[in-house]
């Protein structure tokens, strides 16, 4: 029995690659993404020159076979910078994609499922979390907890809270009726156990696309903190810090600029697409 | 109608209550002396104890929520400790810069993408289509300030063809009575400032319509590939009508529905976007008030601001709700029933 069912969810599994890798939007989606994580991983070994030693003799140079993407003011090779900052970038999204889908998953599922006063307590609670601009609201927490890499990540962690709040109580108000979630109540399953292994399951597909989507977007918007001086500080090998320290080298040095906003738009396309990707394939119908 | 407007005022109330606790316990739970953290370690106990008192820390807690939203619902936020003006006067002066840069960006994203939704659903997967597809693309994953940066460095200082930072050159003048340099200098009839305000904003407005023009691209192909595929557009084709009046005014006055939801929820991703388009332009704006304010740790004027934005927001979206009403008649018409 349980191998059938295993069985089942390997075929299942293996049809919903196929699909993604079957459209090209997905096969790009995926290569962009592993091809990030590739970065992240072995960056260090492909790049030579620290990201943060300053060599002030090779200040501001334009790119060239020994700088592929130039210097910095501080000499500092800006490929090797942006090397490192993939791995800040793909950090960044974990944890504050992370920290988004464990509570915003707990959250909808505990008011989807307890669709009484606490469900209402909830949701009125993700209203007042989306009256807050984006932002704004990413700024405030930041102003409370103070600048930096660490708190940045917590702050937009909290700003899409709600997106999945939201996502996961639609789809268990949409599950908890349907007979098998009642039989299994009747059976004497706890509530906790019908949550997560009953109705969470059937929840995995929207929120699988969702952490895709949010994971780009938290690496656009933590750099968005970086660059406005509240997310991860200088030294730091982060693209919006780079950038942030860049501008004032707009004109003498226009790569600095270049490069680290390159990295992220083409990281953030790969997890789009990658989610656009999955979103097809987990769900043919729509 | 207006049953529907009041109702939905009033389901406001809760929300912004609901911010004002997160955005003043907010800053009260942060570990430590509020005065100390405000000052730094150099502050003698005198200016602590007179910035304690100023910032009525002195208080109770709830006398202190008391006190901040009894004054919050007449716009009173109290001094800044940054600029030592009033919190209403600082953010009464960027305010209309912040308005100004989003209404036109605004136009522009509805202006570009509306039309290249439509074109690129009716050619379904032509080559018009996928190229707009790949644009919408990256429109959407672009990080506003890189482009804004690029935009500058290109258009400002290689081709030298605009100006890049400030609202007017040096040496005009403009009178000011709504805030908004467009706006002013048309009142004014001072075409000069006119016409160079409007060099200013080029760039930043750009900037700042990039993501909004990619998602109401995308919406609009969606609505109306939904909408060209019904009946009464068979017929309209059937009964010899031409492509212009079908798409334009039988599809898309249906398809406008969705574009105008996506649209008043652009507003909030539009302010975040302006606080990072103005930095990059140097705009005295809300966005730029704000980090100024966050990085010297003034309080009063980040509470105003959070506060402000999100009273801003939140009434946009009610007027969106009113609009779909406008727009839509059959919603109208559901909504009675239930009222």
């Amino acid at each position: 029995m349980s191998e059938t069912r295993a069985a089942g969810r390997e075929t299942e599994r293996h049809l919903v690659l196929k699909r993604l890798l079957g459209s090209a939007n997905g096969r790009l989606g995926l290569f962009i993404t592993l091809l990030v994580i590739l970065f992240a991983l072995a960056g260090p070994s492909l790049t030579s020159y620290d990201p943060i030693q300053q060599s002030m003799m090779d200040g501001l140079q334009a790119p060239s076979a020994a700088h592929w993407f130039g210097t910095d003011e501080f000499g500092r090779d800006i490929l090797s910078r942006m090397l490192y900052g993939t791995r800040v970038a793909l950090q960044v999204g974990i944890i504050a994609d992370g920290i988004s889908l464990v509570i915003g998953v707990l959250l909808g599922l505990v008011a989807g499922y307890f669709d009484g006063w606490l469900g209402t307590l909830i949701m009125r609670l993700m209203d007042v979390l989306l009256a807050f601009p984006y932002l704004l609201l990413a700024m405030m927490i930041v102003a409370i907890l103070g600048p930096g890499l660490r708190n940045a990540m917590i702050a937009i962690g909290v700003v899409y809270i709600p997106q999945y709040t939201r996502l996961v109580r639609g789809s268990v108000l949409a599950t908890r009726e349907l007979e098998y979630v009642v039989a299994a109540e009747i059976s004497g399953a706890s509530h906790w156990r019908i949550m997560t292994r009953h109705i969470l399951r059937n929840c995995y597909s929207p929120i699988i696309v969702q952490a895709s989507l949010t994971f780009g977007s938290a690496i656009v918007q933590t750099a968005g903190l970086g660059f406005l001086g509240l997310g991860a500080q200088p030294p730091a090998p982060e693209w919006g810090a780079m950038l942030s320290t860049g501008r004032s080298f707009i004109l003498q040095a226009p790569w600095i600029c270049t490069f680290p906003g390159l990295g992220i738009l083409v990281s953030v396309i790969g997890f789009n697409l990658l989610g656009d990707g999955l979103r097809d394939a987990l769900d043919p119908k729509s | 109608m207006l049953n529907f407007i009041v109702r939905r005022l009033f389901h406001a109330i809760p929300v912004l209550l609901g911010v004002s606790l997160i955005v003043f316990f907010g800053m009260h739970v942060i570990p430590g002396d509020v005065a100390q953290m405000i000052l730094g370690d150099k502050a003698t106990p005198q200016t602590l104890a007179h910035l304690r008192e100023q910032l009525g820390l002195n208080q109770s807690i709830l006398v202190q929520y008391w006190e901040f939203i009894s004054h919050a619902v007449i716009g009173d936020f109290g001094t800044s400790l940054r600029t030592q003006n009033p919190v209403w006067q600082d953010i009464w002066i960027a305010f209309p810069v912040t308005v100004q840069l989003s209404i036109l960006s605004l136009l522009v994203a509805l202006a570009v993408g509306i039309p290249i939704g439509v074109r690129a659903a009716v050619k379904q997967n032509g080559w018009f289509d996928n190229l707009a597809m790949v644009g919408v693309l990256v429109g959407i994953s672009m990080p506003v300030f890189w482009i804004g940066l690029i935009l500058m460095m290109l258009v400002g200082v290689r081709w030298d063809l605009l100006p890049i930072s400030g609202l007017l050159s040096d040496g005009l003048a403009l009178r000011r009575i709504t805030g908004m340099t467009v706006v002013d200098s048309l009142l004014t009839h001072n075409m000069e400032a006119f016409w160079d305000t409007g060099r200013h904003l080029v760039l930043s407005t750009l900037t700042l319509a990039t993501i909004p023009t990619a998602v109401i691209a995308r919406i609009t192909r969606m609505a109306m590939l939904d909408v060209l595929q019904q009946d009464y557009i068979r017929t309209a084709w059937a009964k010899g009508l031409r492509y212009y009046p079908i798409t334009y005014y039988h599809a898309l006055k249906n398809a406008l529905i969705p574009v105008v939801t996506v649209t008043g929820l652009q507003f909030g991703a539009l302010l975040g976007g302006a606080i990072l388009t103005e930095t990059v332009f140097g705009l005295p704006g809300l966005g730029r008030l704000a980090v100024n304010s966050i990085l010297y740790r003034d309080y009063p004027e980040v509470q105003g601001i959070v506060m402000m934005s999100s009273a801003v927001f939140v009434l946009v979206n009610l007027v969106v709700d009113v609009l779909y009403a406008v727009v839509d008649p059959r919603i109208r018409l559901d909504r009675e029933i239930e009222a």
